[in-house]
């Protein structure tokens, strides 16, 4: 594709055609060329249109991408560098169809935009980022975007996409057109990012040329908020004329007004605006799009030509088996179960290496060092706790392999179609789904991800069940209970799959229930409508997944090094201290003796009909801070118990241990009913402080801790007692 | 290294730990209120 | 085009494989005024590739899925298979 950058021209700048306003308003800045401040830059446009995917060419960093709308949701900042080596700030901004913002990641656009964050600098110069495959669509909110009055650049981006489509664009004329640089590429291959360099390097950027007449039945109207909205609410003039034009384009001024309330004098003028249009039958917001949208056709005729009419594209081929009513669950089906599949037999064999290596150095320590507290420390407690944790790298490995394998490919947007119609049973919408499949991975992405949803009620209900959704945090637990459940290797991978997927299975349902429930209760509200575009499908994009791969494994060695090494320190002295009058008392008297056994006593009775002793009870205090904490808590307090001369798999451990009347503590029942309450238990400090920060208010992270655990209590002590009293 | 040394030893790393965990957000940096780092979170500092 | 009187339906009722041309659309305003401002507002082309509940509709080249409350609001007239 062609570089269309213009040389700079000084008399091209376009100004003369600008509407004075804007053009006088610009002048300052324009005399003072930007030597003295970094130049910021604001990335905008469509959702799922490569923004992100640019940035990260641009700034090197390694922002998270995907193929679906709404990977975005916050504001990221990165710096690059111009030609002449002149730092830049660029802000990545969440996509958006429209200024008037419908939902809190458009929000943030709008915002940033407007320049009302008070931590985020106001773009001096935007970035339009279209998807070279819908113009027409991507042109309208650039349209919005002119009338900001700053210097724009236009990137089309997926160039290569839109002429498989049969699309050609002719940029140079397009750059005529508007009076912007247009810098056609694509972002993927890196294609047009030193041509967007380039162009962000120079000192002088044109302001938009296109012209474009407001609607003469609206046009007095716009003048006059306009004036109201400088004066009487102190927004810069380009602001105003901006926001006046989204005022009248969307019924909800909240939508345009956000978190900064308007004046008085400003919401008259619009209210008698209103009623006068009302009263002679004119459709205003309808009338502006459509000025718009008429525009920009015109712009899209003559600059596009098709070569082709477009035929059933491979997406569609695809989709036809993909979101078909029975093939399509199949396909989803068989995606699951070959996950949970991988995750135990792909991961066995890294998983026994690390598991003995793990174990030999536990044998070296004990080897080389004399008996004492310190050696106990190291084996029993940091050898125990971490060891048993970093084990589950693997399985955590592949299951964020599958999870970006679904993220790079469109295979989300498609989930959520077919989750459309159970979701539709309990109130909720197929956006909805997008973050409770994140919420495999991690809750907090997840809830994150819930920034697309429109409906404020809606939103809230996907963030109190989003933790209901297995994560990954949860696989170390689910792993080592199915271990101690079924000894050995001679059970077939599949007995352990399946048991897996009934706990995935037991959280998505508890979510779907949790969510109608609460639909119907807490958070009432109409049924919501669902308009969401199914991006085209991409090979999978294995750098980025890897990657992705990477930073997560990174961070799970990272947590197991400080947060659970401390943990398994604090509990290996917890468990030793204080100790026995008598030297040589048991393991096991003096375990009961320290200061956990004491404290896990005191707990006992509120466990004990779950079918748990004080020391699951341990651990389901220390994995408060994450649930894998757990496993490295059963190390080290079995770990201290088996004593001196064993460093045997953990498991080995729980299934010999045994309740003071010699009944087995870990039978069968026991572990499954472990892992539930694990399915259902708020167990994540992380999750709690990111609820807080998106709902702001300490009101739903504990509500959210309250019904979670009440009902894993609940639903434990149910399967417990039924379990009992049917022989188990 | 005799017994009582090593008690020593033991528990200073202990109370290192102890430490570690009570100043955790601290020494964190200004990351706040998210002990996970993962990229779709906006606290998450940015890297070059 | 074909002069035949035009059947005006839901999307939803639009059989797959069909064209219409959206004519109306009704029920809740902000979310009508977030699907012109798509580019799916009155006049344009929709195109259904699927869907019972849920509706996969092709509009401007772009995959777009509504779900039925949406597709319910959006009034279209049937075109003839052959306009497309």
């Amino acid at each position: 594709m062609a570089a269309n950058v213009r040389p700079p021209d000084p008399g091209a700048d376009g100004r003369g055609d600008l509407p004075p306003h804007i053009a006088a308003a610009s002048l300052p800045r324009r005399a003072s060329p930007a030597s003295e401040r970094t130049p910021v830059y604001a990335m905008v446009g469509n959702p799922n249109c490569g923004k992100t995917t640019l940035f990260n060419a641009l700034t090197g960093l390694r922002q998270k991408v995907g193929n679906y709308p709404g990977v975005t949701v916050e504001k990221k900042i990165g710096e690059a560098y111009s030609q002449h080596g002149r730092p830049m700030k660029i802000i990545d901004l969440p996509g958006a169809y429209s200024l008037a913002a419908r939902s809190p990641d458009e929000a943030v656009t709008r915002d940033v935009l407007l320049g009302r964050r008070a931590d985020t600098p106001q773009p001096d110069r935007v970035i339009c980022v279209l998807d070279a495959t819908n113009l027409e669509r991507s042109l309208y909110f650039v349209h919005q975007i002119f009338d900001l009055g700053r210097p724009v650049i236009v990137v089309l981006n997926m160039m290569d996409l839109a002429q498989r489509a049969g699309i050609e664009i002719d940029a140079r004329e397009l750059e005529a057109r508007l009076g912007v640089p247009v810098i056609a590429g694509e972002a993927v291959h890196g294609r047009g990012v030193v041509e967007l360099r380039l162009a962000m390097s120079r000192a002088e950027l044109p302001l938009p040329r296109h012209r474009w007449d407001v609607p003469a039945p609206i046009a007095p109207a716009v003048a006059e908020l306009q004036a109201s909205l400088s004066e009487g609410d102190g927004r810069p003039p380009l602001v105003a004329r901006a926001e006046a034009l989204l005022l009248l384009t969307d019924f909800d001024t909240v939508r345009v007004a956000g978190s900064t309330p308007l004046s008085a004098r400003t919401t008259g003028i619009l209210d008698a605006w209103r009623q006068r249009w009302a009263g002679q039958g004119t459709d205003w917001s309808g009338t502006l799009i459509k000025s718009r949208y008429d525009s920009i056709h015109r712009l899209c005729h003559d600059v596009t030509r098709r070569t082709r009419t477009q035929g059933p594209s491979l997406s569609d081929r695809v989709d036809a088996i993909l979101i078909h009513s029975v093939w399509g669950w199949l396909v989803f089906a068989t995606i699951m179960a070959l996950l949970f599949f991988s995750i135990f037999t792909l991961a066995e064999y890294p998983m026994n290496w690390i598991d003995s290596q793990v174990a030999a150095l536990g044998d070296w320590v004990k080897s080389t060092m004399s008996a004492g507290d310190l050696r106990d420390l190291f084996t029993d407690g940091v050898i125990a706790g971490v060891g048993g944790i970093v084990v589950f790298l693997p399985q955590i490995l592949i299951l964020f392999f599958f999870v970006g394998l679904l993220e790079s490919t469109g295979y989300m947007a498609r989930a959520a179609f077919l989750m459309d119609r159970p979701m539709s049973r309990v109130g909720l919408h197929g956006k909805s789904f997008i973050p409770l499949l994140g919420s495999y991975a991690c809750a907090i992405p997840g809830i994150m991800a819930t920034r697309t949803i429109e409906d404020a009620k809606d939103r809230l209900v996907t963030i109190l069940v989003a933790p209901l959704m297995s994560c990954s945090a949860r696989l170390p637990v689910y792993l080592l209970m199915i271990a101690t459940l079924l000894p050995g290797d001679a059970l077939p991978a599949g007995t352990k799959a399946g048991i897996m997927l009934l706990m995935y299975f037991l959280g998505t349902a508890g979510a779907f229930g949790f969510a109608w429930l609460f639909k119907r209760t807490l958070l009432r509200s109409s049924p919501p409508l669902m308009i969401l575009e199914l991006p085209p499908y991409q090979p999978p994009r294995f750098k980025d997944i890897l990657r992705h791969m990477v930073e997560r494994a990174w961070l799970f060695l990272k947590n197991a090094g400080t947060i659970i090494l401390a943990i398994s320190i604090v509990l290996w002295f917890l468990t030793t201290y204080p100790k026995h009058p008598d030297p040589a008392a048991s393991p096991d008297v003096q375990i009961a003796h320290s200061f956990a056994g004491q404290a896990g006593k005191v707990i006992e009775p509120l466990i004990k009909p779950l079918g748990f002793d004080w020391r699951i009870g341990i651990g389901l205090i220390t994995s408060f801070a994450a649930r894998e904490v757990f496993v490295s808590s059963m190390g080290v307090i079995f770990g201290v118990q088996a004593g001196d001369d064993n460093t045997a798999p953990i498991r080995d451990a729980m299934r010999a241990a045994v309740w003071p009347d010699g009944a087995p503590l870990f039978t069968p029942l026991v572990c499954l009913v472990l892992m539930v309450y694990y399915v259902f238990a708020m167990q994540c400090m992380s999750t709690i402080a990111i609820v807080k920060r998106e709902t702001n208010s300490w009101r739903w992270p504990l509500f959210q801790i309250a019904y979670m655990t009440g009902t894993a209590w609940l639903v434990c002590f149910a399967a417990y007692q039924a379990g009992r009293a049917l022989g188990f | 290294m005799n017994a009582d040394m090593q008690q020593i030893a033991a528990l200073a790393i202990v109370a290192l730990a102890v430490l570690g965990l009570v100043f955790r957000r601290r020494l964190r940096g200004r990351r706040k209120s998210c002990a996970d780092g993962c990229a779709a979170c906006p606290t998450e500092k940015l890297r070059r | 085009m074909s002069s035949a009187p035009i059947p005006l339906s839901p999307l939803c009722q639009l059989p797959a494989g069909r064209t219409g041309r959206v004519t109306r659309l009704t029920g809740d305003e902000g979310f009508c005024q977030r699907i012109r401002e798509m580019g799916f507002g009155e006049a344009a082309l929709v195109t259904k590739i699927s869907g019972s509940s849920t509706s996969l509709c092709l509009v401007n080249g772009m995959r777009i899925a509504l779900n039925h409350g949406a597709a319910m609001s959006i009034l279209v007239e049937h075109l003839p298979a052959a306009a497309r």
